[in-house]
């Protein structure tokens, strides 16, 4: 024993030990992780939501201990990358990574008799181990029983029972992970071969007095219905519209209410200020610009509440089940929808969810697809152009035009990936079997509303920290291309310009800037579509962020019609070519735009990640080719059918 | 089980006061005797013949087995752990402890299994079961254990309890059922005294099996 405690402790620094969580999916590992580091990694009742890495600072008797919080497993014999994380954590001789001092492992309490199997397969990797029971409520709940203690002498480890990160709960955890080494260690390890560990299994739950729940009846009942084919997927249907009708809805009033301050804090700028440049920059780059990008908060806000709460109550998870057998007569992993289903929030985080594909061939295909899904980048830009071209109070009855809008545009952009995803397996496909796919369904749980309000406000919190950096950022590149050359007043008077037509000379100063000649050049790429310069500026520094598009044109807005920035765009017009003085944003060109943004690759986070992921610079260039000429056919085909309706 | 080709479940246990001995738990029932048997099967004879385990002893559920002194459980667990699971699966290998010459008087008139089913109860209300029930001031005292039938004498606290009907046959009859399986009834009577008459204690039938 001494030397297995030797090997664990000696390359542990006295100050702080370090403890990893180990676990199946959706076993509450994350719960616990954020309860004991007050850390906010996201969790949802939903397998496979940690895909990578977390790690947090615990203070436990004076002491900091690290938390490290690993992917869920149901074994340590790994099949897809994800689970590799936990066997290299776990293998002391990985040099590559650092060990921890001990193992927490958290058990479900309502599904112990499978958990026991990797709680056998992790007691013999000779690390200090400390199981933590999850869900001991819902056990009781439905009619189930365990005795801790027994459990504890049965397995020889310490057993502690911690529902829901419960503080009162974590007080005797903290006072153990002060001092693993002083863990009780089991002096037999439980065995290996398969029979043997379900009779170890089947010995220790009946020392525990284990009785397994019931099947949670309300589960069931409601499962009737939402995985039958037909009502599941109708149920579906209607819920994924209900949402999208809710986003328009239910923000509108605040997203006016965000838009008229800023419209009022830059008619203040514009009075106030007298440095001319200042009060350009502060009134278009920043409230014009950035505000423009700010008053979608409320969209984002609440398209992540509803997303975490559909995936706190455990629906999400069966929104992949009845997807599954749809992919799965295209050929498509059922893991594969998982990470497309992760990327409605945002790409990179499905693009990482693509480490649970066991083929390397399918992590492509889905790679290459799940950009297509519908993110919360393009929201802010899919609000703007429908409120462009669909009146806010058009609809049929209680619904909503625009929310239908958006409703299609989503299931437009969820099929193309699937379809993409398809494409991309069927290239590269030798003919090889689908590995079996299995998926936890979940109990409905009902979420805490804390995790939920956590996860939300961190949403908000990304989402302002991108549009304090990268949309600042490119916003203020623009705002210096669409301002230089300066113009002296020589200059103006030449051109026939009022220097003291504010509104005229911002105008002329914009229309021959850099920023400008930069429109005009691409202008021939983009003519077919019924792009202007101004759109096309728009377009090209939304490669770096699609929500730029929103503050570009919130900055050209501002600086040509400052009175009225946000009727601007609806009253902007084409300045020259055979369009000249007709409406620029109208019905052919806000959709051709909409299908450009939707099947155009315009994210650096994307790019970077694919490269990460796939590890080399050919698949993010192959998508983003493939994607922008996808992008440009599909526009123009909606051009001109939108114009050949209308 | 017979003929099947599971492997019997087992765990080990350790005891606080005693490194040397692991209670390794097996199925109730599985052996149909308490003590240290005269004759072991093979596997674990083995074991006792060169010197690695140096006691045995069969519980109710559970085979304690004590390793020589100087060797560790570490590196013995799982070489001892496969010899018990193969002497497990012959049960009728093992010969129980001779009886005849056990001075205990009831002994001679004891079925077969009686000295199991008495090591049960001992073994519950040692345990967490008994220690419940003095926590509260009871007291229990085993009368009889004969046939699958056991008879115990409340006293102290228990005595006037209306939740002893309770308590005591789900407490004590489902630790005793969990050890011995083939338990029948659990009576309980209350201490001899003025008017105290035998009562007879409602068998709840314990969920499950």
């Amino acid at each position: 024993m001494t030397s297995a405690t030797g090997q664990t402790a000696g390359h542990a620094r006295q100050s702080e030990a370090r403890v990893a969580l180990v676990g199946s999916p959706n076993s509450g590992k994350t719960t616990l992780f954020n309860a004991l580091t007050g850390l906010r990694a996201k969790t949802g009742n939903y397998p496979g939501v940690t895909v990578s890495r977390y790690e947090g600072a615990a203070e436990v008797a004076g002491r900091r201990v690290v938390i490290e919080d690993l992917p869920g497993s149901y074994s340590l014999d790994p099949i897809s990358p994800d689970e590799r994380v936990l066997t290299d954590v776990l293998d002391p001789l990985n040099a590559g990574v650092q060990s921890p001092d001990a193992l927490l492992v958290t058990l479900d309490a309502t599904t112990m008799p499978r958990s026991l199997g990797l709680l056998a397969q992790v007691m013999q990797t000779d690390f200090p181990v400390c199981v933590v029971l999850t869900f001991t409520d819902e056990l009781t709940r439905r009619q189930g029983a365990l005795d801790v203690a027994a459990l504890s002498r049965a397995v020889g480890v310490p057993v502690l029972a911690v529902t829901g990160g419960r503080r009162s709960d974590l007080v005797a955890l903290r006072e153990l992970l002060s001092r693993p080494q002083e863990w009780a260690r089991p002096v037999v390890p439980p065995p290996h071969a398969p029979m043997e560990v379900a009779a170890w299994i089947t010995s220790v739950l009946s020392s525990a007095r284990y009785e397994l729940p019931e099947g949670d009846a309300r589960t069931r009942r409601v499962d009737a219905v939402l995985l039958h084919p037909v009502w599941g997927t109708l149920v579906f249907f209607v819920t994924m519209f209900a949402f999208f009708q809710v986003i328009f809805t239910a923000a509108a009033p605040l997203q006016d209410a965000i838009g008229s301050l800023f419209a009022w804090l830059g008619g203040l700028a514009n009075s106030r200020i007298s440095n001319g440049l200042l009060s350009s920059f502060v009134s278009e780059a920043l409230l014009g610009g950035v505000g423009g990008v700010l008053v979608f908060l409320p969209q984002i806000v609440l398209l992540f509440l509803m997303i975490n709460l559909l995936e706190g109550v455990g629906y999400m998870a069966r929104a992949a089940f009845l997807m599954d057998r749809v992919m799965s007569k295209a050929g498509l992993e059922g893991r594969a929808f998982v990470a497309l289903l992760s990327s409605v929030a945002c790409a990179v985080p499905g693009i990482m969810a693509t480490r649970t594909l066991p083929s390397a061939r399918d992590r492509i295909a889905t790679m290459m697809g799940a950009p297509l899904m519908t993110c919360s980048a393009r929201l802010p830009v899919y609000v703007l152009l429908i409120g462009l071209v669909v009146p806010s109070g058009a609809g049929w009855g209680p619904i909503s035009a625009q929310g239908a809008t958006m409703f299609g545009l989503y299931l437009v952009g969820a099929l193309s990936a699937m379809v993409a995803a398809w494409v991309f397996s069927r290239l590269g496909r030798s003919s090889g079997p689908l590995l079996p796919f299995s998926m936890e369904i979940p109990p409905y749980r009902i979420p805490s509303a804390r995790s939920v309000a956590l996860s939300t406000l961190d949403a908000a919190r990304t989402f302002l920290r991108k549009v304090g950096k990268i949309i600042l950022v490119t916003t203020i590149v623009l705002w210096l291309l669409l301002n230089l050359p300066a113009r002296s007043t020589a200059d103006l008077q030449a051109a026939g310009v009022n220097p003291a037509n504010h509104t005229a000379v911002s105008a002329y100063v914009i229309d021959h800037s850099f920023g400008a000649a930069v429109g005009h050049a691409v202008e021939p790429v983009f003519q077919p579509l019924g792009f202007d310069w101004r759109i096309n500026i728009g377009v090209l520094a939304s490669l770096s962020a699609r929500e730029v598009f929103v503050a570009t044109l919130g900055q050209v807005a501002a600086a040509e019609t400052p009175d009225t920035p946000t009727i601007a765009l609806r009253t902007m017009r084409v300045e020259e070519g055979p369009r000249a003085g007709e409406l620029l944003f109208t019905p052919p060109v806000v959709a051709a735009l909409l299908l450009f943004f939707l099947y155009a690759l315009q994210c650096m986070s994307t790019i970077a990640v694919m490269r990460r992921e796939s590890g080399t610079w050919r698949w993010p260039a192959i998508a983003f080719g493939y994607m922008f000429v996808l992008a440009w056919v599909m526009g123009l085909a909606a051009r001109l059918v939108v114009g050949a309706v209308t | 089980m017979a003929g099947d080709l599971a492997v019997v479940p087992v765990h080990p246990e350790s005891l606080p006061d005693d490194p040397r001995t692991l209670r390794w738990v097996i199925p109730a029932g599985t052996l149909g005797f308490v003590g240290m048997p005269v004759e072991v099967p093979a596997p674990l004879r083995q074991l006792l013949d060169d010197a690695t385990l140096a006691g045995l002893t069969v519980e109710p559920a559970a085979v304690r087995l004590t390793l020589a002194a100087g060797l560790e459980w570490r590196e013995q667990g799982v070489r001892v752990r496969d010899a018990l699971q193969a002497a497990l699966a012959v049960p009728e290998q093992w010969q129980a402890p001779d009886l005849a010459d056990a001075t205990d008087a009831m002994a001679a008139m004891a079925a077969p299994g009686d000295d199991v089913l008495r090591a049960a109860v001992h073994q519950v209300l040692d345990g967490e079961v008994g220690d419940y029930i003095r926590s509260h001031g009871g007291q229990v005292i085993l009368l009889s254990a004969h046939e699958s039938e056991v008879e115990v004498q409340l006293s102290g606290a228990c005595r006037h309890c209306p939740a002893s009907d309770v308590t005591l046959t789900e407490r004590l009859e489902g630790g005793v059922r969990a050890l011995y399986p083939g338990l029948l009834r659990l009576t309980a009577r209350d201490e001899p005294g003025p008017g105290a008459g035998r009562r007879m204690l409602r068998l709840i039938p314990t969920r499950g099996r």
